[in-house]
């Protein structure tokens, strides 16, 4: 069997920094402190690592949508928050911090709003697609950014009218944080990230397949419509979840895969798994890096800047790169 | 046996081709002749399933081609490749059997030996591992052919496979597809080198606006009188001392 060489080489190295990153993510705190007698096991094991855990299923989670959503829509620049139901989650989230007075105010109740509102999205999305008998690609896209317009429209209409504290919530949600959650609050969205996340992993090599062109997929025996409605169903919940988790935490799902595909790492059966471990460690770090400056300078600076401020100049770099090597072609 | 029944097919709402009526035999090389927009290529794509507006019926050896749900009956090579990622060459051969498309099941010996088959038969040993987007349009094609030659379909469906290639190749591919349909499957191939038809493919379909203007032989269908109908040209046909086969020269 021919394989590229260094596939395997690429993935130890990858597998390294991962572990790296866990190490580090869990010995670090906002007090800038390495284990040791000041840090007590237990916020070890109850604040610092659940963190750790969900900064690597947010990371995961958005690499391997990306991953997929790019190759079922053809489309090297899809990611995640394309995608309506990442609307639909920031509508849900919004209302219930405007909302928050009447409800009490626990993180819990914009976790629950929002995956309604993933939900709805996606239910609503699904049906307006499902109307023209296909699910085509370019529709999927369109649905999804005129969806996304229309509620950021609403999200500034309701911020022109709330109080400065509700304000100031909703930006923080809107770009993205991290919190401090046990593992035990985490374990519905755990389970039903992890199920969703291997049936989505499953369809990798169909996805490989329809990356030779649509045409060429269906006369492979695959059932294209099948395959697009299922990958948008599979990455609309992981969406979903994570956003009601983490607010919007960008550029993770685009470039992960992107910069994967670069290595030469272009095989789904190992990009889409891959990605959900770089996709980790890259959150982790990113976390980390708010966790240290917060401890430093007293303010934690938003992960989606960060996660921004790191990924941008890496891509251009990589893309450069792709572009030399692939000719400029 | 492969019948086509009244069979129209288009886009839209508009038919592209016309109430197509003609019984073809099996283990044919058969190529498909006429203009730009004639049909060439819808008549190749509702042959592989891939045309929504259709009415009548095309039946392969009894069963419907246009309502069965898998269509893994044929393997079809388009005329524009686009392939959207980097992959390597062997990866996309390999991509052409049945059991790539579980996560975890490995290949059989049997497919093993498909793989074998055509990468020797399509001289593809040297660009194996190179990635696909490195390779030349010809090349690309070669591969795309032969990936779907390696499928295990009854029908190949080529849309203009020979172009980009260069004068070797093509008579290469040729030869390839010839041999294939001696061995038992059917190879239904659009051509716009009418010299290359006649010396190859066993039967012509001969498309004008949309209708089958012709079926039959080279002998039958590659004539002065059918071309210039047709094509609005005028040919020199002749034959090949060599093999017997026709040729044509256009002159006017």
């Amino acid at each position: 069997m021919i394989k590229n060489q260094y596939t395997s080489l690429k993935v130890v190295f990858l597998f390294f920094i991962f572990f790296i990153s866990i190490f580090l993510g869990i010995m670090f705190g906002s007090t800038g402190l390495l284990v040791g007698d000041v840090v007590e096991v237990k916020e070890l094991l109850f604040l610092r690592l659940p963190r750790v855990v969900l900064a690597l299923l947010t990371g995961g989670v958005l690499a391997i949508c990306g991953a997929a959503l790019q190759s079922i829509l053809e489309n090297p620049l899809a990611e995640p928050f394309l995608l309506g139901v990442s609307g639909g989650s920031v509508l849900g989230g919004t209302i219930f911090i405007v909302l928050s007075g009447l409800f009490g105010d626990s993180i819990f109740g914009i976790r629950f709003f929002s995956f309604v509102g993933a939900i709805g999205a996606l239910i609503l999305l699904l049906y307006v697609n499902q109307r023209q008998g296909v699910v085509n690609p370019i529709n999927i896209l369109l649905t999804g950014v005129i969806f996304n317009g229309f509620v950021s429209s609403i999200v500034t209409i309701f911020k022109a009218f709330i109080q400065p504290v509700k304000l100031q919530k909703i930006t923080l949600w809107l770009s993205g944080y991290i919190p401090y959650l046990s593992i035990r609050d985490m374990l519905f969205e755990i389970i039903v990230i992890a199920i969703v996340g291997i049936l989505l992993i499953l369809e990798a090599p169909k996805l490989n397949i329809l990356a030779l062109g649509e045409d060429i997929a269906k006369t492979s025996g695959i059932n294209v419509d099948v395959l697009r409605k299922k990958i948008f169903i599979y990455t609309s919940i992981l969406t979903g979840i994570i956003v009601s988790l983490t607010g919007l935490i960008g550029f993770v799902g685009l470039i992960v895969p992107q910069m994967l595909r670069f290595m030469g790492l272009i095989n789904n059966k190992i990009l889409i798994p891959l990605s959900f471990f770089v996709g980790g460690s890259f959150v982790i770090m990113s976390d980390l890096f708010a966790r240290v400056v917060s401890g430093l300078y007293g303010f934690e600076p938003p992960i989606s800047a960060i996660t921004a401020v790191v990924g941008c100049p890496v891509f251009v770099i990589l893309l450069r790169d792709y572009y030399r090597e692939r000719g400029g072609g | 046996m492969l019948i086509f029944q009244d069979f129209s097919a288009g886009y839209g709402n508009r038919f592209v081709l016309n109430n197509i009526d003609v019984r073809v035999d099996e283990n044919l090389f058969i190529g498909v002749i006429g203009r730009n927009g004639s049909g060439k290529s819808t008549l190749i794509k509702s042959l592989a399933g891939l045309i929504y507006f259709v009415k009548g019926e095309i039946f392969y050896r009894g069963i419907s081609l246009l309502k069965r749900k898998s269509l893994n009956v044929v393997s079809y090579i388009p005329q524009e490749i686009n392939v959207v990622f980097g992959f390597s060459v062997y990866e996309i051969l390999r991509m052409s059997q049945r059991s790539y498309q579980k996560f975890f099941s490995r290949i059989s010996n049997s497919e093993r030996k498909r793989l074998d088959d055509v990468i020797d038969k399509f001289e593809l040993k040297g660009i194996l591992d190179r990635n696909i987007f490195s390779l030349s349009g010809g090349e690309k094609k070669r591969v795309m052919i032969a990936r779907g030659v390696a499928q295990n379909s009854d029908i190949i469906l080529l849309d203009e496979p020979l172009s980009g290639l260069d004068i070797d190749h093509q008579i290469k591919v040729f030869q390839i597809l010839k041999e294939i349909s001696l061995s038992g499957r059917m190879v239904v191939a659009s051509v716009h080198d009418l010299s290359m038809a006649a010396q190859f493919c066993d039967k012509i379909m001969l498309l004008d606006n949309g209708r089958l203007i012709r079926y039959g032989t080279v002998e039958d269908v590659l004539t002065y009188s059918n071309v210039k109908n047709t094509f609005g040209v005028e040919v020199y046909v002749g034959v090949n001392e060599i093999n017997q086969k026709r040729f044509l020269i256009p002159f006017k």
